[in-house]
């Protein structure tokens, strides 16, 4: 097999990689014959990549403090601000999560729960 | 009838958090990209050295182009969000085709930034390769000899 070929089937298991995993019944237990929707699943794997793919980012943003040569050095500024976005982000996310799950102000009124699913995904 | 089912301060903190988070990954592309074009531009033997060849310019171009779409779908992304939390379902008859709808948007609005992400990544392969091989500097992946000592 030429490499071309090694690299196209790489890339074709990274497109349809996430719907044959859910198709598989890998513990033998599926009795009612349901299966993930592919597209749901890809969906969720492009969700968990984008959300991990910020902590990649903040180790490579910061890896700009750590670089002596001066060529880096007014690329590191714009680094730098990319890495206080995104502490900002997490530091403002730990109040949203602490929002989702308290009410301020109107404990008379309850939840809709389908609401809250589809706008948290 | 007015659905107010999010307090205000989440509401509001919601968009924030997003656009912080999401602003962030265009920034860090051109980080990459512009620290790979000043090493090439720093570092290789040009006959002038304030000309910037071409294919150079494209190239970065190409990536500010690419960086700037992320951009935006990431602020349509959290407009549409927000337009969803703070809607009034008042005259709306068919709520979950509305929800439906909206989900689909924003998921396709997810899936097509990672979609460029996944475009840039693969375009900064050859970028780098070709731009490192240029630098005379470099002790790996260059075509000229490293100085003894250094």
């Amino acid at each position: 097999m030429s490499s071309w070929k090694v690299v196209l089937a790489a890339f074709s298991l990274l497109a349809f990689g996430p719907a044959r995993v859910a198709a598989l019944d890998i513990f033998g237990d599926n009795d009612n014959g349901y299966f993930a929707p592919p597209l749901e699943t890809a969906s969720l794997a492009v969700d968990a990549l984008l959300i991990f793919l910020t902590l990649i980012e903040l180790i490579l943003l910061l890896s700009y403090l750590c670089r002596g040569r001066a060529v880096h050095m007014i690329h590191g500024v714009l680094a730098i601000f990319g890495a206080l976005f995104l502490f900002l982000s997490y530091i403002l996310f730990i109040f949203t999560f602490v929002g989702y799950y308290t009410v301020w102000g109107n404990e008379n009124i309850s939840r809709n729960a389908y609401l809250g699913l589809i706008n948290g995904a | 009838m007015v659905l107010e089912y999010r307090s205000h301060i989440v509401t509001s903190l919601i968009p924030a958090s997003s656009l912080f988070s999401l602003w962030a990954d265009p920034i860090m592309v051109m980080v990459v990209v512009l620290i790979i074009r000043d090493r090439y531009v720093g570092f290789c033997k040009r006959e002038n050295s304030r000309d910037s060849p071409l294919w150079l310019t494209i190239a970065v171009a190409a990536f500010g182009f690419l960086a700037f779409l992320i951009f935006i779908l990431a602020s349509a992304f959290v407009g549409v969000r927000n337009k969803t939390d703070t809607m009034d379902f008042s005259e709306v008859v068919d709520f979950e085709a509305v929800i439906k709808s909206r989900f689909n948007i924003t998921q396709g609005l997810t899936n097509a930034r990672a979609a460029f992400f996944f475009i840039a990544t693969v375009m900064l392969f050859p970028f780098a390769i070709v731009a490192r091989l240029h630098v005379k500097s470099d002790k790996v992946c260059s075509y000229y000899p490293s100085r003894v000592g250094n």
